[in-house]
Protein backbone atom coordinates (compact mmCIF):
# COMPACT_ATOMS: atom_id res chain seq x y z
CA UNK A 1 0.00 0.00 0.00
CA UNK A 2 1.13 3.21 -0.75
CA UNK A 3 -0.25 6.00 1.40
CA UNK A 4 0.19 10.19 0.84
CA UNK A 5 0.43 12.19 3.92
CA UNK A 6 1.47 15.73 4.42
CA UNK A 7 2.64 17.52 7.69
CA UNK A 8 3.09 21.12 8.39
CA UNK A 9 6.24 21.34 6.37
CA UNK A 10 6.17 18.64 3.65
CA UNK A 11 4.55 16.07 1.87
CA UNK A 12 5.67 12.45 1.96
CA UNK A 13 4.84 9.25 0.28
CA UNK A 14 4.62 5.70 2.12
CA UNK A 15 5.56 2.78 1.20
CA UNK A 16 5.63 -0.07 4.06
CA UNK A 17 6.38 2.37 6.83
CA UNK A 18 9.22 3.99 4.63
CA UNK A 19 9.38 7.17 2.87
CA UNK A 20 9.99 7.06 -0.94
CA UNK A 21 9.67 10.71 -1.82
CA UNK A 22 8.94 13.77 -0.06
CA UNK A 23 8.45 17.46 -0.96
CA UNK A 24 9.31 19.96 1.62
CA UNK A 25 7.23 23.56 1.73
CA UNK A 26 9.59 26.53 1.05
CA UNK A 27 6.44 28.79 2.50
CA UNK A 28 5.25 26.79 5.47
CA UNK A 29 2.36 29.50 6.87
CA UNK A 30 0.42 29.75 3.47
CA UNK A 31 1.36 25.65 3.23
CA UNK A 32 -0.33 25.10 6.53
CA UNK A 33 -3.50 27.14 6.31
CA UNK A 34 -4.84 25.77 3.85
CA UNK A 35 -4.30 22.00 4.89
CA UNK A 36 -6.26 23.28 8.44
CA UNK A 37 -9.17 23.78 6.36
CA UNK A 38 -8.51 20.44 4.50
CA UNK A 39 -7.68 21.83 0.61
CA UNK A 40 -5.29 20.16 -1.28
CA UNK A 41 -2.25 21.58 -1.72
CA UNK A 42 -0.17 21.99 -5.16
CA UNK A 43 2.64 19.43 -3.72
CA UNK A 44 0.15 17.02 -2.88
CA UNK A 45 -1.14 16.70 -6.10
CA UNK A 46 2.39 16.62 -7.87
CA UNK A 47 2.76 13.74 -5.68
CA UNK A 48 -0.58 12.12 -6.71
CA UNK A 49 0.31 12.36 -10.30
CA UNK A 50 3.82 10.69 -9.91
CA UNK A 51 3.11 7.97 -7.71
CA UNK A 52 -0.63 7.46 -7.39
CA UNK A 53 -0.77 6.59 -3.83
CA UNK A 54 -3.97 4.26 -2.48
CA UNK A 55 -5.06 5.84 0.29
CA UNK A 56 -3.81 8.79 2.39
CA UNK A 57 -3.26 9.68 5.76
CA UNK A 58 -5.75 12.53 7.42
CA UNK A 59 -8.97 13.99 7.24
CA UNK A 60 -8.72 15.47 3.85
CA UNK A 61 -11.69 13.51 2.04
CA UNK A 62 -13.97 12.57 4.76
CA UNK A 63 -14.26 13.43 8.25
CA UNK A 64 -13.25 10.59 9.45
CA UNK A 65 -9.42 9.91 10.19
CA UNK A 66 -6.83 7.81 8.95
CA UNK A 67 -3.20 7.50 11.25
CA UNK A 68 0.03 7.80 10.68
CA UNK A 69 2.01 5.00 10.46
CA UNK A 70 4.40 4.41 13.23
CA UNK A 71 7.15 6.06 11.13
CA UNK A 72 11.01 5.82 12.61
CA UNK A 73 11.43 9.34 11.13
CA UNK A 74 14.74 10.74 10.86
CA UNK A 75 15.74 12.44 13.51
CA UNK A 76 16.09 15.72 11.21
CA UNK A 77 13.00 15.77 10.12
CA UNK A 78 11.17 14.96 13.35
CA UNK A 79 12.88 18.28 14.27
CA UNK A 80 11.30 20.11 11.39
CA UNK A 81 7.89 19.26 13.66
CA UNK A 82 9.38 21.83 15.97
CA UNK A 83 11.24 23.92 14.01
CA UNK A 84 7.96 24.55 11.42
CA UNK A 85 5.45 24.66 14.60
CA UNK A 86 6.91 27.30 16.35
CA UNK A 87 7.06 29.49 13.29
CA UNK A 88 3.33 28.93 12.65
CA UNK A 89 2.49 29.21 16.41
CA UNK A 90 4.59 32.42 16.83
CA UNK A 91 2.79 33.91 13.52
CA UNK A 92 -0.79 32.91 14.74
CA UNK A 93 0.09 34.52 18.37
CA UNK A 94 0.98 37.55 16.35
CA UNK A 95 -2.13 37.51 14.40
CA UNK A 96 -4.50 36.69 17.55
CA UNK A 97 -4.11 41.13 18.27
CA UNK A 98 -7.00 42.48 17.30
CA UNK A 99 -7.99 46.30 18.46
CA UNK A 100 -10.87 44.99 21.04
CA UNK A 101 -7.61 43.83 22.86
CA UNK A 102 -6.37 47.75 23.07
CA UNK A 103 -9.82 48.64 24.49
CA UNK A 104 -9.83 45.95 27.50
CA UNK A 105 -6.44 46.80 28.18
CA UNK A 106 -7.59 50.41 28.19
CA UNK A 107 -10.37 49.93 30.39
CA UNK A 108 -8.61 47.63 32.66
CA UNK A 109 -5.90 50.14 33.21
CA UNK A 110 -8.68 52.84 33.50
CA UNK A 111 -10.65 50.86 36.30
CA UNK A 112 -7.53 50.19 38.24
CA UNK A 113 -6.57 54.07 38.17
CA UNK A 114 -9.75 54.87 39.51
CA UNK A 115 -9.00 52.79 42.62
CA UNK A 116 -5.18 53.78 42.72
CA UNK A 117 -6.29 57.48 42.67
CA UNK A 118 -9.13 57.51 45.43
CA UNK A 119 -6.72 55.29 47.77
CA UNK A 120 -3.85 58.37 47.16
CA UNK A 121 -6.34 61.31 47.89
CA UNK A 122 -7.83 59.87 50.77
CA UNK A 123 -3.98 59.41 51.84
CA UNK A 124 -3.59 63.17 51.09
CA UNK A 125 -6.48 64.07 52.28
CA UNK A 126 -5.48 62.89 56.02
CA UNK A 127 -2.15 63.85 55.38
CA UNK A 128 -2.64 67.46 54.39
CA UNK A 129 -5.25 68.05 56.67
CA UNK A 130 -2.52 67.75 59.87
CA UNK A 131 -1.67 71.26 58.00
CA UNK A 132 -4.46 72.82 56.92
CA UNK A 133 -8.24 70.82 57.68
CA UNK A 134 -10.12 73.54 56.34
CA UNK A 135 -10.15 72.66 52.93
CA UNK A 136 -10.54 69.21 53.35
CA UNK A 137 -13.72 69.81 54.99
CA UNK A 138 -14.67 72.82 52.16
CA UNK A 139 -13.53 70.83 48.78
CA UNK A 140 -15.43 67.50 48.42
CA UNK A 141 -14.89 66.92 45.17
CA UNK A 142 -10.87 64.81 44.79
CA UNK A 143 -9.99 66.00 41.67
CA UNK A 144 -10.16 70.08 42.92
CA UNK A 145 -9.06 68.64 46.16
CA UNK A 146 -5.68 67.75 44.52
CA UNK A 147 -5.18 71.16 42.65
CA UNK A 148 -6.40 73.38 45.75
CA UNK A 149 -3.60 71.18 47.90
CA UNK A 150 -0.57 72.20 44.91
CA UNK A 151 -1.89 75.75 44.02
CA UNK A 152 -2.62 76.84 48.03
CA UNK A 153 -1.83 80.09 49.25
CA UNK A 154 -0.95 80.56 52.95
CA UNK A 155 -4.19 80.57 54.70
CA UNK A 156 -5.00 77.55 56.67
CA UNK A 157 -7.13 78.11 59.67
CA UNK A 158 -7.27 77.87 63.17
CA UNK A 159 -6.88 74.27 63.92
CA UNK A 160 -3.65 73.21 61.38
CA UNK A 161 -0.17 72.91 62.79
CA UNK A 162 2.41 74.80 61.71
CA UNK A 163 4.67 72.75 59.22
CA UNK A 164 7.73 73.43 58.54
CA UNK A 165 8.75 73.81 54.82
CA UNK A 166 11.19 70.24 55.40
CA UNK A 167 7.93 68.45 56.23
CA UNK A 168 5.21 70.33 53.55
CA UNK A 169 7.57 69.18 50.81
CA UNK A 170 6.51 65.43 50.80
CA UNK A 171 2.46 66.12 50.80
CA UNK A 172 3.23 68.51 47.68
CA UNK A 173 5.12 65.89 46.04
CA UNK A 174 1.98 63.33 46.77
CA UNK A 175 -0.46 66.03 45.70
CA UNK A 176 1.88 66.14 42.13
CA UNK A 177 1.77 62.53 41.82
CA UNK A 178 -1.87 62.06 42.45
CA UNK A 179 -2.32 64.87 39.72
CA UNK A 180 -0.65 63.43 37.15
CA UNK A 181 -2.25 60.13 37.74
CA UNK A 182 -5.78 61.91 37.71
CA UNK A 183 -4.48 63.76 33.93
CA UNK A 184 -3.14 60.27 32.60
CA UNK A 185 -6.73 58.79 33.61
CA UNK A 186 -8.45 61.25 31.60
CA UNK A 187 -6.33 61.02 28.35
CA UNK A 188 -6.90 57.28 28.55
CA UNK A 189 -10.71 57.68 28.20
CA UNK A 190 -10.56 59.70 25.55
CA UNK A 191 -8.50 57.87 23.94
CA UNK A 192 -11.02 55.03 24.89
CA UNK A 193 -13.94 56.82 23.41
CA UNK A 194 -12.35 57.63 20.26
CA UNK A 195 -10.89 53.94 19.70
CA UNK A 196 -14.64 52.95 20.95
CA UNK A 197 -16.54 54.85 18.14
CA UNK A 198 -13.59 53.19 15.64
CA UNK A 199 -13.93 49.65 16.25
CA UNK A 200 -17.46 49.14 17.33
CA UNK A 201 -19.87 52.75 16.72
CA UNK A 202 -22.78 50.84 17.22
CA UNK A 203 -22.23 49.57 20.56
CA UNK A 204 -20.85 52.97 21.61
CA UNK A 205 -23.85 54.67 20.41
CA UNK A 206 -26.31 52.70 22.48
CA UNK A 207 -24.64 51.97 25.45
CA UNK A 208 -22.00 54.31 25.66
CA UNK A 209 -17.91 54.25 25.57
CA UNK A 210 -17.39 53.48 28.89
CA UNK A 211 -20.15 50.29 29.48
CA UNK A 212 -19.56 49.20 26.18
CA UNK A 213 -15.93 48.51 26.86
CA UNK A 214 -16.81 47.59 30.44
CA UNK A 215 -19.30 45.09 28.86
CA UNK A 216 -16.18 43.72 25.82
CA UNK A 217 -14.02 43.39 28.79
CA UNK A 218 -16.14 40.54 30.46
CA UNK A 219 -16.99 39.21 27.42
CA UNK A 220 -13.11 38.67 26.55
CA UNK A 221 -13.69 39.46 22.74
CA UNK A 222 -15.71 41.51 20.79
CA UNK A 223 -16.38 37.94 18.84
CA UNK A 224 -17.20 36.35 21.93
CA UNK A 225 -19.71 39.28 22.77
CA UNK A 226 -21.62 39.13 19.36
CA UNK A 227 -21.93 35.33 20.35
CA UNK A 228 -23.62 35.86 23.20
CA UNK A 229 -27.80 35.87 23.64
CA UNK A 230 -28.92 39.22 24.93
CA UNK A 231 -30.06 37.67 28.00
CA UNK A 232 -26.78 36.98 28.93
CA UNK A 233 -25.08 40.65 27.85
CA UNK A 234 -27.96 41.82 30.24
CA UNK A 235 -25.88 40.09 32.92
CA UNK A 236 -22.22 40.61 31.95
CA UNK A 237 -20.98 41.75 35.58
CA UNK A 238 -23.35 39.92 37.89
CA UNK A 239 -21.99 36.98 37.50
CA UNK A 240 -21.69 36.58 41.31
CA UNK A 241 -25.44 36.50 41.59
CA UNK A 242 -26.17 34.64 39.06
CA UNK A 243 -23.81 31.45 39.94
CA UNK A 244 -25.79 32.13 43.44
CA UNK A 245 -28.89 32.17 42.21
CA UNK A 246 -27.99 28.75 39.67
CA UNK A 247 -26.35 27.03 42.64
CA UNK A 248 -28.66 28.29 45.41
CA UNK A 249 -31.98 29.18 43.88
CA UNK A 250 -31.78 32.96 45.47
CA UNK A 251 -33.21 35.64 43.36
CA UNK A 252 -32.47 35.97 39.72
CA UNK A 253 -30.00 39.41 39.17
CA UNK A 254 -31.87 41.79 36.40
CA UNK A 255 -28.63 43.69 35.27
CA UNK A 256 -24.96 43.97 35.43
CA UNK A 257 -22.75 46.67 33.91
CA UNK A 258 -25.78 48.15 32.13
CA UNK A 259 -27.35 48.75 35.25
CA UNK A 260 -25.42 52.20 35.34
CA UNK A 261 -27.14 52.96 31.93
CA UNK A 262 -28.71 56.62 32.35
CA UNK A 263 -31.44 54.69 30.67
CA UNK A 264 -31.74 52.36 33.13
CA UNK A 265 -31.26 54.33 35.95
CA UNK A 266 -33.44 57.37 35.23
CA UNK A 267 -36.36 54.87 34.56
CA UNK A 268 -38.94 54.23 37.80
CA UNK A 269 -37.89 50.95 39.73
CA UNK A 270 -40.88 48.92 39.11
CA UNK A 271 -39.48 49.56 35.40
CA UNK A 272 -35.91 48.66 35.94
CA UNK A 273 -35.76 45.21 34.71
CA UNK A 274 -37.74 45.64 31.56
CA UNK A 275 -35.65 48.58 30.46
CA UNK A 276 -32.83 46.02 30.88
CA UNK A 277 -34.16 43.85 28.76
CA UNK A 278 -34.82 45.72 26.38
CA UNK A 279 -30.96 47.49 26.17
CA UNK A 280 -29.43 44.49 26.56
CA UNK A 281 -31.37 43.18 23.31
CA UNK A 282 -30.60 46.11 21.35
CA UNK A 283 -26.50 45.87 22.58
CA UNK A 284 -26.55 42.73 21.33
CA UNK A 285 -27.73 43.27 17.85
CA UNK A 286 -25.41 46.17 17.85
CA UNK A 287 -22.05 43.87 18.51
CA UNK A 288 -23.57 41.87 16.14
CA UNK A 289 -23.57 44.24 13.44
CA UNK A 290 -19.93 46.10 14.89
CA UNK A 291 -18.27 42.70 14.60
CA UNK A 292 -19.40 41.65 11.03
CA UNK A 293 -18.46 45.06 10.16
CA UNK A 294 -22.35 46.37 9.03
CA UNK A 295 -23.91 49.86 8.66
CA UNK A 296 -23.53 52.56 11.41
CA UNK A 297 -27.00 51.71 12.67
CA UNK A 298 -26.77 52.30 16.58
CA UNK A 299 -28.17 56.12 16.73
CA UNK A 300 -31.21 54.61 15.87
CA UNK A 301 -31.37 51.90 18.07
CA UNK A 302 -31.09 54.07 21.38
CA UNK A 303 -33.60 56.93 19.42
CA UNK A 304 -36.26 53.62 19.68
CA UNK A 305 -35.19 52.87 23.19
CA UNK A 306 -35.29 56.56 24.13
CA UNK A 307 -38.87 56.62 22.88
CA UNK A 308 -39.58 53.29 24.12
CA UNK A 309 -39.27 54.59 27.90
CA UNK A 310 -39.64 58.12 27.90
CA UNK B 1 15.13 9.23 46.88
CA UNK B 2 12.73 6.72 45.51
CA UNK B 3 11.61 5.91 41.44
CA UNK B 4 8.58 5.40 41.71
CA UNK B 5 7.39 5.73 38.22
CA UNK B 6 9.59 6.10 35.01
CA UNK B 7 11.27 9.93 35.77
CA UNK B 8 9.08 10.15 38.92
CA UNK B 9 10.79 10.43 41.98
CA UNK B 10 9.49 10.23 45.31
CA UNK B 11 10.88 11.36 48.31
CA UNK B 12 9.25 10.87 51.89
CA UNK B 13 10.01 13.24 54.99
CA UNK B 14 7.54 11.83 57.85
CA UNK B 15 4.45 11.73 56.94
CA UNK B 16 4.89 14.01 53.61
CA UNK B 17 5.35 12.99 50.36
CA UNK B 18 7.15 15.02 47.80
CA UNK B 19 7.39 14.60 44.24
CA UNK B 20 10.21 15.23 41.37
CA UNK B 21 10.94 15.09 37.95
CA UNK B 22 14.63 15.16 36.79
CA UNK B 23 15.26 19.07 35.27
CA UNK B 24 16.02 18.50 31.67
CA UNK B 25 17.51 22.09 31.36
CA UNK B 26 19.82 22.55 34.00
CA UNK B 27 19.75 25.51 36.17
CA UNK B 28 16.30 27.30 35.09
CA UNK B 29 13.25 26.55 37.21
CA UNK B 30 9.81 27.18 35.18
CA UNK B 31 7.48 28.79 37.73
CA UNK B 32 9.85 29.10 40.78
CA UNK B 33 9.34 25.88 42.24
CA UNK B 34 12.15 24.04 44.46
CA UNK B 35 14.69 22.48 43.08
CA UNK B 36 17.34 19.90 44.90
CA UNK B 37 20.47 18.28 43.81
CA UNK B 38 21.10 14.66 44.39
CA UNK B 39 24.18 12.63 42.81
CA UNK B 40 24.78 15.66 40.99
CA UNK B 41 21.50 15.22 39.28
CA UNK B 42 19.19 18.63 39.46
CA UNK B 43 15.60 17.76 40.71
CA UNK B 44 12.20 19.75 40.43
CA UNK B 45 9.64 19.36 42.97
CA UNK B 46 6.37 18.79 41.45
CA UNK B 47 3.78 20.61 43.47
CA UNK B 48 0.08 18.27 43.47
CA UNK B 49 -1.57 21.47 44.50
CA UNK B 50 -0.63 22.81 40.87
CA UNK B 51 -0.52 19.86 38.77
CA UNK B 52 -3.31 17.77 38.56
CA UNK B 53 -1.10 14.36 37.30
CA UNK B 54 0.67 15.40 40.15
CA UNK B 55 -2.02 15.17 42.91
CA UNK B 56 -3.44 11.95 41.29
CA UNK B 57 0.09 10.52 41.77
CA UNK B 58 0.00 11.45 45.27
CA UNK B 59 -3.83 10.27 45.80
CA UNK B 60 -1.51 6.38 44.33
CA UNK B 61 -2.24 6.40 40.97
CA UNK B 62 -1.79 3.10 39.72
CA UNK B 63 0.22 3.03 36.69
CA UNK B 64 1.93 5.73 35.15
CA UNK B 65 1.94 4.95 30.97
CA UNK B 66 4.67 7.16 28.99
CA UNK B 67 7.96 7.65 29.99
CA UNK B 68 11.43 8.37 28.22
CA UNK B 69 11.30 9.08 24.09
CA UNK B 70 7.37 8.89 24.12
CA UNK B 71 5.32 11.33 21.89
CA UNK B 72 2.51 12.89 23.96
CA UNK B 73 0.01 15.03 23.07
CA UNK B 74 -0.94 17.33 25.67
CA UNK B 75 -4.54 19.50 25.25
CA UNK B 76 -4.73 22.41 27.61
CA UNK B 77 -1.40 23.09 28.22
CA UNK B 78 -2.01 26.20 29.98
CA UNK B 79 1.17 28.39 30.54
CA UNK B 80 2.90 25.05 30.75
CA UNK B 81 3.27 23.93 34.31
CA UNK B 82 2.70 20.26 33.79
CA UNK B 83 3.85 20.50 30.63
CA UNK B 84 7.20 20.99 31.58
CA UNK B 85 7.42 18.06 34.48
CA UNK B 86 5.75 15.98 31.34
CA UNK B 87 9.04 17.19 29.32
CA UNK B 88 10.83 16.16 32.01
CA UNK B 89 9.73 12.56 32.00
CA UNK B 90 10.17 12.04 28.19
CA UNK B 91 13.63 13.50 28.39
CA UNK B 92 15.13 15.13 25.57
CA UNK B 93 14.55 12.01 22.55
CA UNK B 94 10.51 12.23 23.22
CA UNK B 95 8.29 14.71 22.31
CA UNK B 96 5.47 17.50 23.47
CA UNK B 97 3.09 18.51 21.48
CA UNK B 98 1.52 20.98 23.89
CA UNK B 99 -1.94 22.22 22.50
CA UNK B 100 -3.60 25.54 23.80
CA UNK B 101 -6.62 27.58 22.09
CA UNK B 102 -5.72 30.94 23.97
CA UNK B 103 -2.93 33.38 22.24
CA UNK B 104 -1.78 34.75 26.14
CA UNK B 105 -1.63 31.45 27.46
CA UNK B 106 0.48 30.27 24.18
CA UNK B 107 2.57 33.20 24.67
CA UNK B 108 4.39 32.21 27.76
CA UNK B 109 4.32 28.56 26.52
CA UNK B 110 6.45 29.71 23.27
CA UNK B 111 9.19 31.05 25.78
CA UNK B 112 9.01 27.69 27.75
CA UNK B 113 9.21 26.14 24.12
CA UNK B 114 12.48 28.31 23.37
CA UNK B 115 14.37 26.80 26.21
CA UNK B 116 13.07 23.24 26.35
CA UNK B 117 13.74 21.51 22.75
CA UNK B 118 11.41 18.52 23.58
CA UNK B 119 8.36 21.14 24.04
CA UNK B 120 6.19 21.64 20.73
CA UNK B 121 3.78 24.29 21.07
CA UNK B 122 0.77 24.36 18.98
CA UNK B 123 -2.47 27.38 18.74
CA UNK B 124 -5.57 25.58 17.79
CA UNK B 125 -8.82 24.06 19.45
CA UNK B 126 -8.72 20.46 20.91
CA UNK B 127 -12.19 20.14 19.51
CA UNK B 128 -11.08 20.37 15.89
CA UNK B 129 -8.15 17.22 15.41
CA UNK B 130 -8.19 18.25 11.79
CA UNK B 131 -7.03 21.52 11.98
CA UNK B 132 -3.96 20.38 14.15
CA UNK B 133 -3.62 16.40 12.46
CA UNK B 134 -1.15 17.57 10.35
CA UNK B 135 0.96 19.24 13.05
CA UNK B 136 1.43 16.22 15.20
CA UNK B 137 3.50 12.92 14.80
CA UNK B 138 1.60 9.72 15.92
CA UNK B 139 1.33 10.06 19.64
CA UNK B 140 1.85 7.52 22.45
CA UNK B 141 -0.11 9.03 24.84
CA UNK B 142 -2.90 11.68 25.26
CA UNK B 143 -3.03 14.18 28.24
CA UNK B 144 -6.16 16.28 28.11
CA UNK B 145 -7.14 18.93 30.66
CA UNK B 146 -9.15 21.65 29.23
CA UNK B 147 -12.63 23.02 31.10
CA UNK B 148 -15.08 22.85 28.16
CA UNK B 149 -18.17 21.29 28.43
CA UNK B 150 -17.87 18.65 25.69
CA UNK B 151 -14.30 17.38 27.68
CA UNK B 152 -15.33 13.48 27.29
CA UNK B 153 -16.62 13.85 23.46
CA UNK B 154 -13.27 15.89 22.61
CA UNK B 155 -11.11 13.51 24.61
CA UNK B 156 -12.58 10.59 22.69
CA UNK B 157 -12.02 12.00 19.37
CA UNK B 158 -8.38 12.66 19.95
CA UNK B 159 -7.72 9.09 21.43
CA UNK B 160 -8.67 8.25 18.02
CA UNK B 161 -4.76 9.99 16.91
CA UNK B 162 -3.73 7.94 19.38
CA UNK B 163 -1.13 5.05 18.15
CA UNK B 164 -3.38 1.76 18.68
CA UNK B 165 -3.47 0.19 22.62
CA UNK B 166 -2.51 3.45 23.32
CA UNK B 167 -3.06 5.15 26.78
CA UNK B 168 -5.12 8.82 27.61
CA UNK B 169 -5.53 10.54 30.64
CA UNK B 170 -8.79 12.52 31.47
CA UNK B 171 -8.88 15.56 34.02
CA UNK B 172 -11.95 16.23 34.31
CA UNK B 173 -13.72 19.28 35.64
CA UNK B 174 -17.43 18.87 36.77
CA UNK B 175 -17.84 22.63 37.51
CA UNK B 176 -17.58 23.15 33.56
CA UNK B 177 -19.54 20.80 32.17
CA UNK B 178 -22.77 21.98 34.96
CA UNK B 179 -22.33 23.68 37.87
CA UNK B 180 -25.90 22.86 38.93
CA UNK B 181 -25.63 19.16 38.93
CA UNK B 182 -23.48 17.35 41.60
CA UNK B 183 -20.52 16.51 40.67
CA UNK B 184 -20.79 12.75 41.77
CA UNK B 185 -23.04 12.17 39.19
CA UNK B 186 -21.37 14.23 36.56
CA UNK B 187 -18.33 11.76 37.06
CA UNK B 188 -20.61 8.74 36.93
CA UNK B 189 -21.65 9.95 33.44
CA UNK B 190 -18.83 10.98 32.10
CA UNK B 191 -17.36 7.19 33.01
CA UNK B 192 -20.19 5.84 31.63
CA UNK B 193 -19.68 7.86 28.32
CA UNK B 194 -16.12 6.60 28.43
CA UNK B 195 -16.88 3.03 28.64
CA UNK B 196 -18.28 2.86 25.59
CA UNK B 197 -15.48 3.55 23.55
CA UNK B 198 -12.46 2.44 26.05
CA UNK B 199 -11.54 0.46 28.57
CA UNK B 200 -11.08 2.69 32.36
CA UNK B 201 -7.59 1.30 33.71
CA UNK B 202 -7.82 3.40 37.02
CA UNK B 203 -9.47 6.79 38.02
CA UNK B 204 -8.73 9.05 41.10
CA UNK B 205 -10.39 12.02 42.52
CA UNK B 206 -8.05 14.79 43.09
CA UNK B 207 -9.42 16.02 46.41
CA UNK B 208 -8.36 18.01 48.22
CA UNK B 209 -5.70 19.41 46.21
CA UNK B 210 -8.16 20.21 43.30
CA UNK B 211 -12.24 20.93 43.79
CA UNK B 212 -14.46 19.15 42.18
CA UNK B 213 -12.09 17.08 39.53
CA UNK B 214 -11.31 13.41 38.92
CA UNK B 215 -8.44 12.20 36.59
CA UNK B 216 -9.62 8.88 33.99
CA UNK B 217 -6.68 6.67 32.86
CA UNK B 218 -8.30 4.89 29.54
CA UNK B 219 -6.53 2.34 27.28
CA UNK B 220 -7.75 2.44 24.03
CA UNK B 221 -8.50 -1.14 21.81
Amino acid sequence: MKYLYSTCFASFVIEDSKIIDKIEFKDVLNKNKKLEKGLWIEQEEQLIKKHNPDAFIGFKIDDKIKLTPDLSLASDIEDKFRESNLKITQNKIKKSVTPDQLIIQCINTIEDLNQDTNRMVKRLREWYSLHDPETDENVSDHYAFVKTVINKVENKGLMGADLKEKDLNPIFDLANSTKSLFELRSRLTQYLEQSMNKVCPNITAVAGALIGAKLLQTAGSLKDMATMASSTIQLLGAEKALFRHLTTGALPPKYGYIHEHPLISKAKRSDHGRVARALADKISLASRVDYFKGDFIGDKYRTELEERFR
Amino acid sequence: MKEIFPGVFEKRKGRKRFLYTENLVVGETVYSERTIIRNRTEYRQWDPHKSKLAAAITKGLSQFNFGQGDSVLYLGSSTGTTVSHVSDIVKSKGRVFALDSAPRMMRELVFLARKRNNIIPILADAAHPKQYFHKIKLPDFLYQDIAQKHQAEVFLDNLKLVKNEGFGILCVKARSIDITKKPRIIFEEVRKKLEKHVKIVDKRLLKPFQKDHILFVCKKD
